[in-house]
């Protein structure tokens, strides 16, 4: 079933139908040390870091799957107004969240 | 995808480095030594003192003036490098609409809404770090930092709105955008670097 993932409050061309609620996923994720080693190499020169970047793309897209698999075990066909929020809870480690509203859309 | 930033220059830098501390020093010692010792038969130990001598000055030079000139040199190319490329890829990408508003004019008609979401992790280097640490004893604005920044927040928003037309839209709606820090792992208030996220829904629109 495809869902729509947006940032809005709407979808254009759609009615909302039903509200089914907030949903949310999240992933805690931590370094390790080979990444570790080539950002403390990278500090050398500066410039972005591919490793973290690469790191925390593929766990917001993980937090993204388990909160479309919320939505769908809610019955849902559509998520609105997504945010997103990350929080770092120890220094090695930090929460990247995802939350939204997820409902039931038709043509309107 | 990072077209906007280089990486040769890195390689580059730390090949020129280990160039000039590890392979020249061992150049300096090993072919003397081994061209004395064909010729003569035996190196007296006047020569040998002045040769380690001369080789540990080098590597000293090496390791202590010329690597920390090496980055300093090569990360005030990678900024300037990476500004320049930001200018360049805005301009191309000038004909799409970013805005952080929440509802579309009504003479708008939007075709599909795709989820766009990108981040970037971007730090500075050692030595500015230093001159950070500096800076804290007086207070002020620190403009390396507001350098980074802005290269971060610039380079991500390229990134949505070359991803955006990717997808064939012309417009990103309700922008947001979050800052995480991303901190070493074994002290504990340094930064390993900034991580900078931008999200918005594309949509094609009709009719402006």
């Amino acid at each position: 079933m495809t869902m729509f993932l947006v940032n809005t409050e709407f979808v254009p061309g759609k009615r909302i139908v039903r509200v089914c609620g907030l949903v949310q996923g999240s992933t805690v994720r931590a370094k390790h040390i080979g990444r570790d080693i080539a950002a403390g190499l990278k500090n050398l020169v500066g410039g972005e870091l591919k490793g973290y970047t690469e790191l925390l793309n593929e766990s917001r897209n993980e937090s993204l799957r388990r909160m479309v698999e919320q939505a769908n075990s809610l019955g849902a066909n559509a998520i609105l107004n997504i945010r997103y929020g990350t929080s770092a809870i120890t220094s090695g480690a930090s929460e990247l969240l995802c939350y939204g509203t997820a409902v039931v859309l038709e043509d309107a | 995808m990072q077209p906007t930033m280089n990486t040769w220059v890195e390689k580059f830098a730390f090949g020129m480095a280990i160039f000039f501390m590890i392979l020249l020093p061992i150049l300096w010692v090993f072919i003397p030594m081994s061209l004395s010792l064909l010729l003569e038969g035996r190196m007296d130990r006047e020569q040998i003192g002045m040769i380690v001598g001369l080789t540990a000055l080098l590597f000293a030079f090496g390791s202590a003036v010329f690597f920390p000139l090496m980055c300093i040199a090569c990360s005030i190319w990678i900024e300037s490098s990476h500004f320049r490329a930001l200018t360049k890829a805005e301009h191309e990408l000038s004909d799409m609409i970013l805005s952080d508003l929440k509802t579309l004019p009504p003479n708008w008609h939007p075709n599909g809404a795709v989820l766009i979401c990108e981040n970037v992790v971007i730090a500075n280097d050692y030595f500015k770090a230093l001159l950070w640490f500096f800076r804290k004893i007086v207070g002020g604005r620190s403009r390396s930092f507001e350098r980074l920044i802005e290269r971060g927040r610039r380079e991500v928003t390229v990134r949505v709105l070359r991803k955006a037309k990717e997808c064939g839209a012309n417009v990103v709606w309700n922008v947001r955008y979050e800052t995480a820090i991303v901190q070493a792992n074994n002290k504990e208030k340094s930064m390993a670097g900034v991580e900078i996220i931008a999200y918005g829904t594309a949509f094609s629109i009709t009719g402006e």
